[in-house]
């Protein structure tokens, strides 16, 4: 219950920061992928199921708010999440450049699929400015806040898991 | 507990199961916007306080700093802008005159007005798409304010987009400058017809193109360039920018360029929704 609340509550806190104050003020460029930091980080920490549910609900307020289809930015939001969660099973968790791994990854993933999906089916072929112009600023700012945000997240899931063991103590 | 009592299902069957819901959401939503509403309707009630919330926020504090670091060249530009209304009124006051002379030929030619001024509904700009890729926006109006799908949006006397979503509370406005958007458009002395397209490669330039035109309409770079007659979204007459680079096409029937837009897509802040669509309007008009 408690780390239901604490996702809804991260969720919405990444999704109205990023639209509703970061991409609508001028002066910032490219705006940081709040809701992917999210979404892979605790797809990497806490395993696939947790990793593409929180994707799927962070897509599906995306193209609630900013979609002409619904379920587009769901299905990529939900794939970034299982990637993750995925890998998570795989590697070690506090290896020091693994978050940054992962951003780059999951980031490249996200832009891809956009870009397959938007762009490159109607033809648009110029792959190289793409990068330049759109993918790159993004992965650079999502990036350096990424180093930030994963500490944070893994502090606030140990102590989360803290309180679920003493819940869970007391109803034994 | 009750979870355990039921069999857990395996999160490669929850993937693929979400992933299914996913792609009839997309099939279901891109063949009728209703589907999509009831889910929009319900979600945006919930979270346009929130959003209207942080936008006012963001924009008490990034405003302030904007205001400080734009001071300096504000300044210089208040100099350059002065000389420039000195030498506006004196040409105002000539185009007045001319405008009677105008409006007394009209009269006297009984000529109804081409381009009606279109009732119009401000809107707050209080959320953006993140993503580079797209440009959304996200406004505090909707059905209620009697907003529809598929209204055109102004803004600083250009056009700004397009209606594609609404909820009772908010709507989604989708940009001219979005890829692949394409708008009939033509020139304003002229009349030829042109189409102004959306390409996110050149907008980092601030331009858009403009193709598709006859190689010898009479179209030349700087002329400006409107809404078509004949689109069948947009209401006509309505400025969209000024053409520029026009060359003709290795084709040697057409020309094309860019389009240099009117209005700054990154300042926006609030916007008009004119309340006609163009169905609407075109069978008025009959």
């Amino acid at each position: 219950m408690k780390r239901l609340l604490f996702y809804i509550a991260t969720v919405l806190l990444a999704f109205l920061i990023q639209n509703n104050i970061l991409a609508v003020s001028p002066l910032i460029e490219a705006t940081p992928n709040l809701l992917l930091i999210v979404t892979f980080s605790f797809g990497f920490i806490r395993g696939k199921k947790e990793g593409m549910l929180l994707g799927f609900f962070c897509g599906l307020l995306m193209d609630i708010c900013y979609g002409e289809i619904i379920g587009y930015y769901a299905l990529l939001y939900l794939v970034i999440g299982y990637v993750n969660g995925t890998l998570g099973q795989l590697f070690y968790t506090e290896f020091l450049n693994m978050p940054l791994l992962l951003c780059i990854l999951s980031d490249l993933i996200y832009n891809l699929y956009i870009y397959i999906f938007g762009f490159l089916l109607h033809g648009r072929l110029n792959l190289p400015v793409y990068v330049a112009n759109v993918i790159l600023p993004e992965v650079v700012y999502t990036a350096i806040l990424t180093l930030v945000l994963y500490k944070l997240f893994l502090r606030l899931n140990t102590r989360l898991e803290e309180l679920e063991k003493r819940s869970a103590k007391r109803f034994v | 507990m009750k979870k355990k009592s039921l069999p857990e299902m395996r999160p490669k069957h929850i993937f693929f199961l979400l992933a299914g819901v996913c792609l009839i959401l997309i099939i279901v939503s891109s063949v009728s916007s209703a589907t999509g509403n009831v889910l929009r309707n319900g979600v945006s009630t919930i979270l346009m306080p929130m959003q209207k919330g942080f936008n006012f926020v963001g924009s008490t504090i990034f405003g302030q700093a904007e205001e400080l670091a734009e001071l300096k060249s504000v300044q210089e530009e208040n100099e350059a802008l002065k000389e420039q209304v000195a030498e506006l009124t004196e040409q105002n006051t000539r185009y007045q005159l001319q405008l009677a002379e105008l409006e007394e030929y009209q009269e006297l030619l009984e000529l109804a007005d081409q381009y009606p001024d279109y009732e119009t509904v401000g809107a707050h700009i209080i959320g953006k798409n993140s993503d580079s890729w797209y440009t959304t926006f996200y406004v505090d109006k909707g059905a209620n304010d009697g907003i529809t799908e598929d209204m055109n949006v102004i803004a600083d006397g250009g056009l700004v987009g397009i209606v594609t979503a609404v909820t009772d509370t908010t709507a989604t406005i989708t940009a001219i400058i979005d890829d692949n958007r394409n708008v009939g458009a033509m020139g304003l002395d002229s009349k030829d017809a042109c189409i102004v397209s959306g390409d996110l490669t050149l907008y980092e330039e601030g331009k858009l193109t403009l193709s598709k035109m006859e190689k010898d309409a009479d179209i030349e770079d700087g002329d400006k360039i409107v809404t078509s007659n004949t689109s069948d979204l947009y209401l006509p007459g309505i400025l969209i920018g000024y053409a520029d680079g026009l060359e003709v096409d290795s084709n040697n029937l057409t020309k094309s360029g860019y389009l240099i837009p009117v209005v700054d897509f990154s300042h926006l802040d609030t916007v008009l929704i004119i309340t006609t669509t163009k169905e609407a309007w075109s069978e008025e008009e009959d």
